[in-house]
């Protein structure tokens, strides 16, 4: 080994390592609260940048790059990793020091990464990560002969509890580095054309063989679109390709092959499962035997409707006490403001308002609380990305990419992260397709308005058929957004569908404290929301269904809510929302939900508050509701009205953060708009036709 | 309950609520979508793609 002395000012070091094998663990041990995270300039890709002390308390910057499967990049983030490596990024400095992130139970795979660092020649420590799990799947790791193989210090690491830490910081810390002088073999023929282009490059020899390799793997686009290099490298790197193709050397398999000849050969040696005599990636896990089920063609369905079956069947039973418990609070309070508050515009603000308004969305915080427990289980214990997998043969067909596919399952929770994870996809138009689709997923926003609805449609019906019915919405939700992916695939933004590349990470036991942490974040999210903006909505609606006052002192609520300016903007989108079934007052509850859509479901409790007779002790807003009638005594909530609304719901926009989200994210208006505009339309033709084709049908 | 004093009580929050979404948006800030996500600094989909 060759002792190289690192500058002795501030020293870089650059965490780099497959997706999911631990490189935020270490970084944030490390790093602790001295991070700054931002953006690499141009590109939408995180830079995390931490500041942490050696073991003798000299000062160091630390980088967490973006999850790499290879140097042969196929993603924005992976062109980060790759360019800070090489010294490409004028923004980045070039590190020192790379510590390279193994997953040990996946060894063969994550050591395709460490090839290709080797190849740069910079003092590398390779962290051995979930050496535990490794050893529960009963691999045996042999360190020597890793370090012997690789010419590095191999640290085994158990980073979520902190093992190995100590050593990992100093062997960092160490004032002088072992070089990485042990490159992969590479052909011969391959590593001669390298040559000749290294010496054309203007960069240090090492870096310089490299690149080199990484240019011979580009076809002829790739090489044409490169910024970094001048023709003269371009051309080189072409007739150095076309003379191995001459020979009958194919640069970028046979460079693979040579380099997966030499991982095989490593593992043989550091990687053994006792018993079998072969290689520690060979033999199936436990994962392996679950995803033959799991990921199977038939009962992989079976299972995923199963999974969401059963979420949305305890949505229903088990939520049903704490959100009784909830409603009777409501009462109970709106009873003793009206008991003790005389008779004034601030009792009926209180009591027509807030309470209904406020009130009528904390109770359904039972529900979220369950499918948040749910989504936080299925994605803890690794299923999530089974789902991805899964759906990869759907998505495939509407020509959308997997790795949109976990955008569009986030927005199961709330389309805002959603959106935000569109950032993993690659392509451009791929990822505006996501952006577009994404909020016909239907978030928790919607479970108030459909447990409303349902609560309207079927009060006396089983937990079962009304988890069926909630079902179906969500796959109506599912269904039009792979629809719609369809059509702007084929027309407004036409491209090719890159392959899918997925980590199944093994299944692990859920933590159900970290669940719990992710139930009460979101509960606190969610209650704050219903502080803050759905009161301050709830006391805005108030106002504008009680002013103006009826001048009439005889007046009947029903009349004065119908003069109030709510009442006034309900008559004006009428004629628009007739054909749908919906009378007036539904349409205060289509405007008044415009910003939220579970805005509606207040709206809904300040409009009939405040429209019915004193009541607020007698009867809960669903009751209210189906006993309404229309002017020739027919019930306003019809069971097609029902489920027209709710369609309505699954495919409007109605969320104003989404709208200032894909704003953001699109850095224009047009795409928002455009996104408003055709979820309008597509609700209002989706309500229309389940109306008049249930109608048709006989149903009423 | 005195009639003005309802009268002021019930001017003085529904002004509140109207500030509570205008006065952020006039002042140039956003209130954050709620959801949750730490939002730190990214660059959207400009044009430097």
């Amino acid at each position: 080994m060759i002792e190289a002395k690192v500058v002795e000012s501030e020293r870089h070091v650059a965490i780099a390592g497959n997706p999911n094998c631990g490189k935020s663990t270490i970084f944030n041990a490390l790093t602790g609260l001295r991070q700054k995270v931002g953006n690499y300039p141009g590109v939408t890709v995180e830079r995390k940048l931490g500041r942490f002390f050696g073991s003798h308390g000299q000062p160091m910057t630390l980088l967490d790059l973006p999850g790499s499967y290879s140097l042969q990049v196929r993603s924005p983030d992976e062109a980060v990793s790759r360019d800070v490596l090489l010294g490409r990024r004028a923004d980045t400095d070039r590190p020192d020091v790379i510590i390279a992130v193994v997953d040990a139970s996946n060894l063969e795979r994550n050591l395709y990464l460490v090839s290709q660092l080797l190849d740069l020649q910079l003092p590398t420590i390779l962290a051995l990560n979930m050496v535990d799990v490794a050893e529960q799947n009963g691999i045996v790791l042999d360190l020597n002969a890793l370090e012997e193989e690789l010419g590095v210090q191999v640290i085994p690491m158990v980073a979520s509890k902190g093992v190995g830490l100590v050593e990992l910081k100093q062997a960092i810390s160490r004032p002088t580095f072992a070089k990485a002088v042990k490159r992969p073999p590479v052909p011969e023929a391959i590593e001669n054309e390298a040559r000749i282009i290294a010496a054309q490059l203007s960069l240090a020899p090492e870096v310089a063989l490299a690149e080199a390799l990484l240019l011979l793997t580009l076809h002829d686009q790739a090489l044409a679109d490169l910024a970094e290099h001048q023709g003269a490298v371009v051309e080189a790197t072409l007739a150095a390709q076309a003379r191995l193709r001459e020979a009958g050397v194919e640069p970028l398999s046979a460079l693979v092959e040579a380099r997966y000849d030499w991982i095989h050969q490593v593992c043989e040696r550091a990687a053994h499962k006792p018993g079998d005599g072969s290689s520690a990636d060979s033999g199936l896990t436990i994962s392996d035997r679950l995803d033959m089920i799991l990921t199977h063609r038939l009962w992989g369905w079976v299972a995923f409707m199963a999974a969401l079956g059963l979420m949305f069947f305890c949505i229903f039973t088990v939520a049903q006490a704490p959100m009784d418990w909830i409603s009777a609070g409501a009462d109970w309070l709106g009873r003793f403001v009206a008991a003790h508050l005389p008779e004034s515009n601030l009792r009926s603000l209180i009591v027509d308002g807030v309470i209904p308004g406020v009130g009528g969305v904390v109770i359904f915080l039972p529900q979220i609380l369950i499918l948040f427990f749910f989504l936080g289980l299925l994605e803890d214990s690794g299923y999530m990305a089974r789902a991805a997998f899964m759906m990869d043969r759907v998505m495939s067909s509407v020509g959308l990419h997997g790795k949109s596919f976990i955008p569009l399952l986030s927005s199961f929770a709330c389309a805002i992260p959603g959106i935000m994870a569109t950032r993993t996809v690659e392509n451009r138009k791929d990822r505006l397709v996501t952006i577009l689709v994404a909020p016909l997923m239907s978030c928790s926003a919607r479970l108030p308005v459909y447990g409303l609805m349902i609560a309207v449609l079927i009060p006396a019906a089983p937990a079962l058929t009304k988890a069926g019915i909630m079902l179906s919405m969500y796959l109506i939700g599912i269904v039009a957004a792979f629809a719609m992916a369809f059509v702007f695939k084929k027309t407004l933004l036409k491209s090719e569908t890159p392959m899918l590349l997925l980590e199944l990470p093994p299944y692990r036991r859920p933590l159900l404290r970290s669940i719990a942490v992710r139930m009460v974040e979101r509960s606190g999210i969610f209650l704050r929301r219903a502080g803050t903006v759905i009161l301050a909505l709830s006391i805005l609606l108030w106002a504008l269904a009680t002013f103006p006052k009826p001048t009439s002192p005889d007046a009947t609520k029903a009349e004065a809510i119908s003069q109030s300016f709510a009442g006034r903007m309900g008559h004006v989108i009428e004629p628009a929302i007739r054909p749908l079934g919906y009378d007036w007052k539904i349409g205060i509850g289509l405007i008044g939900s415009f910003a939220a859509r579970e805005v509606f479901v207040g709206t809904m409790g300040i409009v009939y508050n405040i429209e019915g007779d004193v009541k607020e002790n007698t009867s809960s807003l669903s009751k209210t509701m189906r006993e309404e009638r229309r002017p020739d005594g027919a019930p306003v909530f019809t069971p097609l009205v029902c489920l027209s609304l709710m369609v309505f719901y699954v495919l409007a926009m109605q969320c104003i953060s989404t709208v200032a989200i894909v704003r953001r994210e699109t850095n224009s208006w047009s795409w928002p708009l455009f996104q408003i505009g055709y979820m309008t339309v597509l609700a209002w033709v989706g309500a229309f036709a389940v109306f008049h084709v249930g109608h048709l049908l006989g149903f009423q | 309950m005195n009639p003005v004093l309802d009268e002021i009580v019930v001017a003085a929050l529904v002004l509140a609520a109207i500030a509570y979404f205008l006065i952020p948006a006039w002042l140039g800030k956003t209130k954050g979508c709620g959801c949750g996500c730490q939002c730190p600094a990214k660059k959207p989909l400009g044009k430097a793609r």
